[in-house]
């Protein structure tokens, strides 16, 4: 007899004949070697029915065992995804106190920033509207960066300033650092100093401390009360006197926006912690 | 009572297919009478019962063996080894423990998903629909496992010189 209502499409019959047969083969046999099985269960399921039932009113989920679960596993679960949970919150909150400071501290308008400084693709632009202020080397290089600036740095010592204007602060003893332009390059240790890139000519202009301005055919130091300018890579740059030795008002403009919204982060963020006492 | 006399022997063909043992499936087949009184109260007719029963029986087989899913068992005898296939031709006189023999050889060498889909097909008589019940898979799915099945087990005979044909009595 066929036990099954249904068939299987291109089913060999004499496979499936021989699979039925060789089933009852061997169902008789393990039968054959376990005798009284149904004494044996009907004794198991005699003793589970004098077991007291679980008491009425309790809501049991009844589900066939591959889903059905322990209490205490489940519990356990329970357990496990609460504890999970409680050390992403906590880690997420360590991570906000204890993250170093974004290295972007500032940007306004529109500032587009590609690439990363690891690799040396950092591209940092302004449009007409945009500023921006970037550290590099943890905070001891200040980039603050004006309106429509194009800006590459290739590293933590050293830019590439390809259109606008970029002012520089350069903790003391920070080691060297090198603004590069197509006109040529500005060396610093140790000072705050800006470049502009105007028409057909770098200004570098310097508040304290010393650079060194180069290209191809010379070079000259730069100190505060003079300016250096340099028309063409082909020519050497020469020193004017300057009688704006301040850093602009744009830059000081970035720094207290800046500083402004360091702060209000701060406030931010510490409004949110939990406060004890009060 | 009624139950069990209905399939225990189902059961314990399944039971002793998937373990390879016979103390094995007769515990194992115990357990999940028992299961199946605890739980009675939820099942809620004969055709269920009958999906609960080798669904529970599954789970019973695959924890008792630690092996993975794809993994075939091991096949008894010198004989069923790959290495050194016996080829037997021309096949005459059959005795049936060798047939059998050679058809549990053929089931043994299916991975653990297959021959857990033929042996409920045919040790516990599950319909397609049942299977696709008790294993967790649309109906179409079940059918073309098992026909692939099938086929894997058709081929290992040939390669021993054995069709299907030659195993019937």
């Amino acid at each position: 007899m066929n036990p099954f209502p249904d068939e299987i499409a291109g089913l060999d019959p004499q496979m499936d004949a021989a699979l039925r047969d060789f089933a009852d083969e061997v169902r008789e046999e393990v039968a054959g070697r376990a005798p009284g099985f149904a004494d044996r269960m009907r004794a198991r399921l005699a003793e589970a029915r004098r077991k007291p039932e679980r008491p009425r009113g309790r809501v049991v989920e009844i589900v066939p065992e591959r889903r059905a679960q322990a209490p205490g596993g489940r519990k356990s679960w329970i357990a496990a995804v609460a504890a999970m949970l409680l050390l992403v919150i906590a880690a997420s909150y360590l991570r906000g106190l204890w993250s170093p400071r974004d290295p972007v501290r500032f940007r306004e308008g529109g500032v587009a920033i590609t690439g990363n400084l690891e690799q040396g693709t950092l591209r940092i632009v302004t449009d007409a509207a945009g500023g921006c202020v970037r550290e590099l080397d943890g905070g001891r290089i200040v980039l603050y960066i004006h309106h429509g600036t194009d800006l590459g740095v290739a590293s933590s010592r050293e830019v590439k300033l390809d259109e606008g204007e970029l002012w520089v602060n350069v903790r003391p003893a920070s080691g060297p650092f090198r603004v590069v332009t197509d006109f040529g390059n500005v060396d610093v240790k140790g000072t705050v100093f800006g470049v502009n890139l105007a028409g057909q000519q770098a200004l570098i202009r310097i508040e304290r401390g010393e650079v060194s301005v180069q290209n191809s055919a010379g070079s000259v130091s730069l100190v505060p009360g003079r300016r250096a300018r340099v028309s063409g890579a082909g020519v050497a740059p020469v020193t004017e006197p300057e009688s704006n030795t301040l850093t602009p008002d744009w830059v000081w403009n970035l720094e207290e926006k800046a500083n402004g919204a360091a702060e209000d982060q701060y406030y931010r963020s510490s409004h949110k912690q939990p406060s004890k006492g009060n | 009572m009624v139950v069990v006399e209905a399939f225990h022997r189902r059961l314990l063909g399944y039971l002793y297919i998937q373990t390879g043992s016979h103390d094995l499936a007769d515990d194992l087949a115990q357990e999940v009478f028992l299961a199946a009184y605890e739980q009675r109260k939820a099942i809620r007719s004969e055709k269920a019962l009958k999906s609960w029963l080798f669904t529970v029986a599954c789970r019973k087989a695959s924890r008792s063996q630690p092996r993975t899913r794809t993994q075939p068992l091991p096949e008894p005898g010198a004989a069923d080894d790959p290495s050194s296939p016996e080829v037997i031709s021309p096949w005459s006189g059959m005795q049936r423990e060798k047939a059998i023999e050679f058809m549990e050889g053929a089931l043994r060498t299916l991975p653990a998903e297959d021959r857990e889909l033929v042996t409920l097909r045919y040790f516990g008589e599950l319909s397609i629909k049942e299977l696709s019940e008790t294993l967790q898979m649309p109906m179409g799915t079940v059918g073309v496992k098992l026909g692939r099945a099938l086929e894997k087990m058709k081929k290992h005979l040939l390669a021993r010189g054995v069709t299907f044909g030659d195993l019937l009595p």
